[in-house]
């Protein structure tokens, strides 16, 4: 599990709190977020999308479910990104990343976990959460327990909803 | 065994007619495109893990490939992370006839599930900004699920009825009207497409399709380009609809289309004994029958400058 977040003093209730917390974590350049916005979408959450997107031409009845993409959940000590923005963003994070084989690919789709070395994740941070890759590509979020010796036991954060709909709208769905 | 009259209406119009009726027997082979935004096409391919015999390229497009039907790509690893996307091959014309450019504002008046949105958003780099719109908000959440998965930023979800979508006239550069439709072309996956029951000469939906291109048109830049496009072979769904456009809007012009590799045929000349304007040739008319395919019409229309 990752950490709790029910200590409503230190919940991260800002955006540029929420960025700053994420960019920490995985150590982004500050750089990769210039040409992006991340703002509280609601009382849950923060979103992000690119800053050239413009809407200025919507009229206010204009129903708008979301601009881009959520970014992460609000209201937590650990904001954790979520797994649409650790695909935007994956690639540009220099530490507490793992990059997985494919067998360790198909578990993470899978929700399961695995164990595997330390060592393979650059300064894994204290936050209980780590960024998975794949080909150099973010994938996903994972939950990250230490344990003893130089192991590490990760278990997936995959997205039920996700991995319940494989193919949907290109299977399952008329594609069109 | 006779054909049903829904398909035989279509005799005198469609080349090779009895290859036609063969090809609604046979399964609809699966195409998938690959999100360069992530991967490119040789890391790709090695995950895709397909030999040459089972996987072929697209002979219009570079970055798209066709695989045996059967086999559950969708289910593998390299579909789950996003570095493919599966649509099938005649509902990818659309978006490249549109053309969109980095820059440009996008409507995709009804874009649910989202395939041709996310195709646009890889053409464009993420550097447009594209309005994916819907009438139905449960058909948004497998949008927004085809965004996540493919890491995409730059698309904006709109739950209106597209014959109202909210906005200042001439907002955008190009719109994209997949409308609602019979579905008669994608009969190879869902064997009761024939079954919808119009009678010849009936508008679907009381002319929904002219309305949603009303409002496009509203909505279009004067210069700007909207693509029509259905999964429908009856005529009354696609030109006469193009037709009854033209009529209404004279400032819209019908463009020809460029698309190499493909075989297609023009749009009809006349249907039931209406004759359509010459420009409505310009149409694509897509027979499952000719590239091994679902069935698809495209129209694409461009809004006169105001100095024309």
């Amino acid at each position: 599990m990752l950490p709790s977040c029910r200590n409503k003093d230190s919940v991260i209730e800002r955006p540029e709190d929420c960025l700053q917390f994420i960019r920490d974590t995985f150590g982004f350049p500050v750089d990769v977020f210039k040409d992006f916005v991340v703002l509280r979408a609601n009382r849950k959450r923060f979103h992000v999308y690119p800053r050239h997107l413009e809407l200025d031409y919507l009229l206010p009845d204009a129903n708008i479910s979301a601009v881009g993409i959520s970014f992460a959940r609000a209201r937590m000590v650990h904001p954790k990104m979520t797994t649409a923005a650790a695909r935007m963003f994956g690639k540009f994070a220099t530490k507490n990343f793992l990059e997985l084989d494919l067998n360790e690919l198909e578990t993470y789709f899978k929700r399961e976990g695995f164990v595997c070395s330390r060592n393979r994740v650059c300064q894994l941070s204290a936050t209980g959460q780590l960024l998975v890759r794949f080909a150099g590509q973010g994938i996903g979020i994972a939950a990250v327990r230490e344990l003893e010796g130089d192991l590490i036991d990760v278990q997936s954060l995959y997205p039920k909803g996700w991995s319940r709909s494989v193919g949907v709208g290109a299977v399952n769905e008329p594609m069109e | 065994m006779s054909l049903p009259s829904q398909i035989m209406r279509y005799q005198a119009v469609v080349p090779c007619f009895s290859e036609f009726v063969d090809s609604l027997s046979h399964p609809l082979p699966t195409t998938f495109w690959i999100n360069t935004l992530r991967l490119q096409t040789p890391d790709v391919l090695r995950l895709v893990d397909l030999t040459a015999d089972e996987l072929k390229p697209l002979v219009w497009r570079n970055d798209a490939y066709r695989f045996l039907p059967q086999q559950g790509l969708g289910a593998r690893a390299v579909y789950q992370a996003g570095f493919i996307h599966i649509q099938e091959e005649v509902a990818m014309i659309p978006a490249i006839v549109l053309g969109p450019e980095p820059g440009d504002h996008i409507l995709d008046l009804c874009a649910a599930p989202g395939n041709k949105a996310v195709q646009m958003a890889v053409l464009t780099k993420e550097k447009a900004t594209i309005i994916a719109n819907d009438a139905s908000a449960n058909r948004l959440k497998v949008v927004a699920l085809q965004v996540g998965r493919l890491g995409l930023g730059s698309i904006v979800l709109s739950h209106q009825n597209g014959l109202w979508f909210a906005a200042r006239e001439a907002s955008f550069d190009r719109i994209l009207v997949d409308a609602p439709c019979s579905s008669e072309g994608t009969h190879r996956k869902n064997s009761a497409a024939f079954g919808h029951g119009l009678r010849d000469g009936e508008l679907f939906a009381s002319g929904l399709q002219v309305g949603l291109l009303a409002r496009a048109f509203h909505l279009l830049k004067p210069g700007g380009i909207m693509v029509y496009a259905t999964c429908t072979y009856r005529p009354e769904e696609n030109e006469v609809v193009i037709d009854r456009i033209l009529n209404r809007f004279p400032e819209l012009n019908v463009l020809p289309i460029d698309l190499d590799g493909l075989i297609w045929e023009p749009g009809l000349r006349s249907w039931l004994g209406r004759s359509f304007q010459p420009s409505v040739q310009h149409c694509m008319r897509l027979w499952s029958h000719r590239n091994d395919t679902g069935g698809f019409f495209v129209a694409k229309l461009q809004k006169q400058r105001l100095c024309d």
